[in-house]
């Protein structure tokens, strides 16, 4: 019994692509608003119901709603992503050849580095070691802007890391082309580009799913070997006595 | 032809076109090319007779409109004439892209970054230790713009350089403020070519920044002299005396110049500099 397309869907799925990522109670909002919008049925728990048949017709396009959870703090969020990986997508691109391998240059360094972060410095210092061109700093310097406006990276502090819209369509990409670098995280088994790591044993974990993960225990302890957890938990001051 | 109430262009354009359709040499097609030129610079002309006809567009009116349906807000700024217009409240471009949308249907693009580029190889970096974390971890932990200790430089070797140097002249003269020091017997080292030249390089800033002097005396030779211990009675002179000149000195002169002066050591001493050579020699 599948679902047709209805204005509804349209406007959501065309909001969706003008803004590339979405927050979960921000979907739901669209989706209340696009229902009494174009008068379509609405029943606020079939958000999902209402995004996989937008996708069952963005398929033979190779496009596809998607849902992953951000980093930062574990919110879910909807993101119409690309599947299809041909000549085709790769003229389509916003972005000039010079400035996607800048891109692809700083993924490198983010992925490789311990906490998912690349200092600015770090990354205009690469401006000049692009193969196609040189790209002075103050190029370098534009593009970032723009690509954090785009929101596939986000800077916090002079540092960048993978906006959760990158994260989101570029996961498999990743997880493939970075097989030994990238971490999984151990609970949810996403990639995880910001991780806590176990000192021992090695494995990691996103900060969200950290916190959920010790939120029941007295003594944080890792999953996989059992020593102490020694990075500090988000969101849970570490009591070591009791308080009076 | 050109009013625009008559079809005429139009129905010689059609005519055109069906005689188009017997057109078998070049000479025709040529022919039927230039009617077409002609024919499109006759209805630019139309258009543009047209146009006349219609109250033309004003940008300013239209500007001022578009603020007033923004609901800007016009009060009088006393102080500061930077914010002529007034101020536009929070929703002012909400509204105009209200009601833009009445009157275009354009749907977004896509964007994306997955396909833009071809997988590259997989990075081939090797995986760094995880396990035993050493205390590795906390060193690694510096922001980016700190400088814990900053290496000696070569630029702050040339200013200790120039700055003893200095010390040296200041030295001579305040012992001695009559004699002015011949320029060669203070720069020129017996012993080495290199320092020789360096002295000079390091003189050169102090004649720069006008701690030192260089004149020729009476044996039109050049004498260096320190402006610190002048003699007193001198003007001191202004920046305003500036003269550039550039000197040059080659091996052959400068054995010449050891000869003829007769220099048997160097009044700049070399700088403190232990090498592994000097503390071997036996």
């Amino acid at each position: 019994m599948a679902a047709q397309m209805t204005d509804a869907h349209r406007r959501f799925l065309q909001v969706l692509m003008s803004k590339g990522i979405t927050e979960g109670s921000e979907a739901r909002k669209l989706h209340h608003h696009c229902c009494e919008t174009d008068k379509v049925y609405y029943a606020h728990d079939k958000l999902d119901d209402f995004i996989s048949t937008i996708n069952r017709h963005l398929q033979p396009l190779f496009m596809q709603v998607r849902k992953g959870m951000s980093e930062e703090d574990g919110r879910a969020h909807y993101a119409v992503v690309n599947l299809a990986e041909t000549e085709i997508t790769k003229m389509a691109s916003d972005y000039t050849e010079i400035e996607l391998e800048l891109f692809r240059k700083t993924m490198d360094l983010i992925i490789l580095s311990e906490n998912g972060f690349a200092s600015s410095t770090d990354i205009l210092n690469l401006a000049d070691k692009l193969k196609t061109k040189k790209m002075k700093k103050k190029e370098a310097e534009q593009v970032l802007k723009v690509f954090v406006e785009d929101k596939w990276l986000s800077e916090k502090n002079g540092e960048y890391t993978l906006h959760t819209r990158c994260i989101i369509e570029m996961e498999q990409y990743i997880l493939s082309n970075y097989q030994d670098v990238a971490r999984k995280c151990n609970i949810c088994r996403s990639l995880a580009v910001q991780s806590q790591v176990c000192e021992s044993c090695g494995i990691g974990m996103h900060l969200p799913c950290v916190r959920k993960y010790f939120k029941a225990q007295t003594e944080p302890r890792c999953p996989k070997c059992n020593e102490f957890w020694s990075c500090d938990i988000p969101g849970m001051s570490r009591m070591s006595s009791q308080s009076p | 032809m050109l009013s625009s109430k008559s079809n005429r262009l139009t129905e010689a354009l059609e005519e055109a076109n069906k005689l188009f359709e017997k057109v078998c040499r070049a000479r025709e097609a040529a022919l039927d090319a230039q009617f077409l030129v002609l024919a499109s610079n006759l209805g630019k002309e139309k258009a543009n007779e047209l146009h006349s006809e219609m109250t033309s567009f004003d940008a300013a009116t239209f500007a001022e409109d578009l603020l007033t349906l923004m609901g800007i807000n016009r009060i009088e700024v006393e102080e500061n004439d930077s914010e002529p217009g007034g101020f536009l409240p929070r929703d002012a471009w909400q509204k105009v892209g209200e009601e833009a949308l009445k009157y275009f249907r354009r749907a977004p693009t896509f964007h994306y970054m997955l396909g833009s580029f071809k997988s590259d190889p997989p990075v081939a970096k090797q995986r760094i230790e995880r396990q035993k974390k050493a205390s590795k971890g906390e060193a690694k932990q510096m922001m980016p713009a700190q400088l814990n200790q900053m290496e000696e430089s070569h630029d702050e070797t040339t200013e200790k350089e120039v700055e003893r140097i200095l010390g040296i002249l200041n030295t001579l003269f305040e012992n001695d403020p009559e004699t002015p020091i011949s320029f060669f017997d203070f720069v020129i080292d017996p012993n080495s070519f290199a320092r020789t030249v360096e002295n000079m390089f390091h003189v050169s800033f102090l004649i720069r920044d006008g701690l030192a002097e260089i004149r020729l005396d009476d044996d039109k030779l050049p004498i260096i002299e320190s402006t610190k211990f002048r003699r007193v009675g001198e003007e001191n002179r202004g920046p305003g005396a500036r003269k550039q000149v550039v000197m040059s000195l080659t091996q052959e002169e400068w054995k010449e110049i050891i000869e003829v002066f007769e220099i048997r050591e160097a009044m700049i001493s070399p700088p403190f500099q232990s090498t592994e050579e000097e503390m071997e020699t036996e």
